[in-house]
């Protein structure tokens, strides 16, 4: 059965106020912390931030706790700038990246836990390998028997370069898909929004080969038909992208291929 | 511990190669419900005010009779595919899960038998009384 209730050493218990913050503009950051190393079960820490002495995005917040507050608490971050979605949490109930989130967007305290249903392994930063793995299988690379031309690139025309818009900006930060009910409890053999998306990004370019391949490797009752709609994917995408019409375009290329 | 490598994990046992008939059905025994639903509450709207007389010989007329088996069989075989989704969504013990799957095209099997039977029955044994 689907577990509902969390093991007894998951339970998420409440962890103390690390630090007083003095001034006017003063906000809550109630975060997640778990240490692999020690016995404890996870617990929410409160870190106090004066908003007059920080910057604007709730990643400039976790930088901030990080650099002067308390160096412990361990995220994974990057470009900063909402392209290579090594920050994506969940803030305040929703899977988004913390370097294009505002601070000002959230009112009251600012909730910060690991993208949900994922293993952590240590505070914010949960284990993306079986996701990964999982884009690995798709085989996100053009797949060709026949021979570039000479001295050329592959041409597309620009009607079938538009069709990767809206599934190339995918930045794989895995929001999506830890957002979704049905990979939360099927994410062994369900593909998740993320990938399918991916898949369809190679489905559709023209120049590749392996379109009928592609299809039959999705074509199973867990990998692509888990997906119910339930469109908590497109909800949540931090880039705006639809994986839940790219997952829809997939079913209709199954069904127009039996017709 | 789980030696496999990440790939081995994702590609599991392998794509079945089915699903989209399933996919197809739901979609369109869901839109053969809409019509059919619409007529049920009406024929229900209908029989509500009658005696077991004027029922029976509501059953009488063909059409009656076969849009109701239409109905009770579209609603039977689309409750069997969202049963057998909702099924393989929650249930991951592989017997556990065999077993619900049996259970269930069983229930669906008898009720559409037994259905049919008495739509049958009402149609054409009374009327021939």
């Amino acid at each position: 059965m689907a577990e509902l209730k969390l093991p007894a050493n998951s339970i998420v218990k409440k962890g103390k106020t690390v630090n007083q913050a003095e001034g006017n503009n003063v906000r809550n950051f109630i975060i997640y912390r778990w240490n692999p190393d020690s016995e404890e079960n996870p617990r929410t820490d409160t870190y106090q931030i004066n908003l007059d002495e920080c910057g604007p995005m709730v990643l400039d917040a976790l930088l901030k706790i990080k650099n002067d507050i308390d160096p412990t608490l361990t995220f994974r971050r990057s470009c900063r700038e909402g392209i290579c979605g090594s920050c994506a949490m969940n803030i305040s109930g929703r899977n988004t990246l913390a370097c294009t989130k505002a601070i000002a967007d959230y009112a009251g305290d600012i909730q910060i836990y690991p993208l949900p249903h994922l293993p952590v392994i240590k505070d914010l930063v949960a284990d993306l390998t079986h996701f990964y793995g999982q884009l690995t299988s798709i085989e996100p690379w053009m797949k060709t028997q026949t021979p570039a031309p000479q001295d050329k690139e592959r041409l597309q025309s620009k009607q079938d370069r538009a069709k990767l818009d809206g599934l190339y900006e995918c930045i794989l930060c895995a929001c999506c898909s830890t957002s979704c009910p049905s990979y939360w409890w099927n994410s062994e053999r369900y593909l998740g929004p993320a990938i399918l998306l991916q898949a369809h990004r190679w489905i559709q370019d023209s120049r590749d080969e392996a379109t009928g391949e592609r299809l039959d490797y999705l074509e199973d009752p867990f990998r692509l038909y888990r997906c119910h709609t339930i469109m908590n994917c497109t909800n949540t995408c931090p880039k705006g992208l639809n994986p839940a019409k790219a997952i829809a375009e997939i079913k209709q290329l199954m069904v127009k291929r039996t017709l | 511990m789980d030696y496999r490598t990440p790939l081995s994990r994702a590609r599991g046992l392998g794509s079945a190669h089915e699903g989209t008939g399933h996919f197809v059905s739901q979609r369109l025994s869901s839109w053969a419900l809409i019509p059919l639903t619409f007529w049920f509450v009406v024929a229900l709207a209908y029989l509500a005010g009658s005696d077991s007389t004027q029922a029976t010989d509501w059953f009488h007329q063909p059409l009656n009779a076969l849009l109701f088996i239409s109905f009770l069989l579209v609603t039977l075989w689309h409750a069997n595919l969202g049963v057998q989704v909702v099924i393989e969504d929650y249930l991951y013990c592989d017997v556990l899960k065999i077993i619900s799957l049996m259970l269930l095209k069983g229930t669906m099997a008898l009720l559409t038998i037994a259905g049919l039977y008495f739509i049958v029955h009402i149609s054409f044994a009374t009327g021939a009384a």
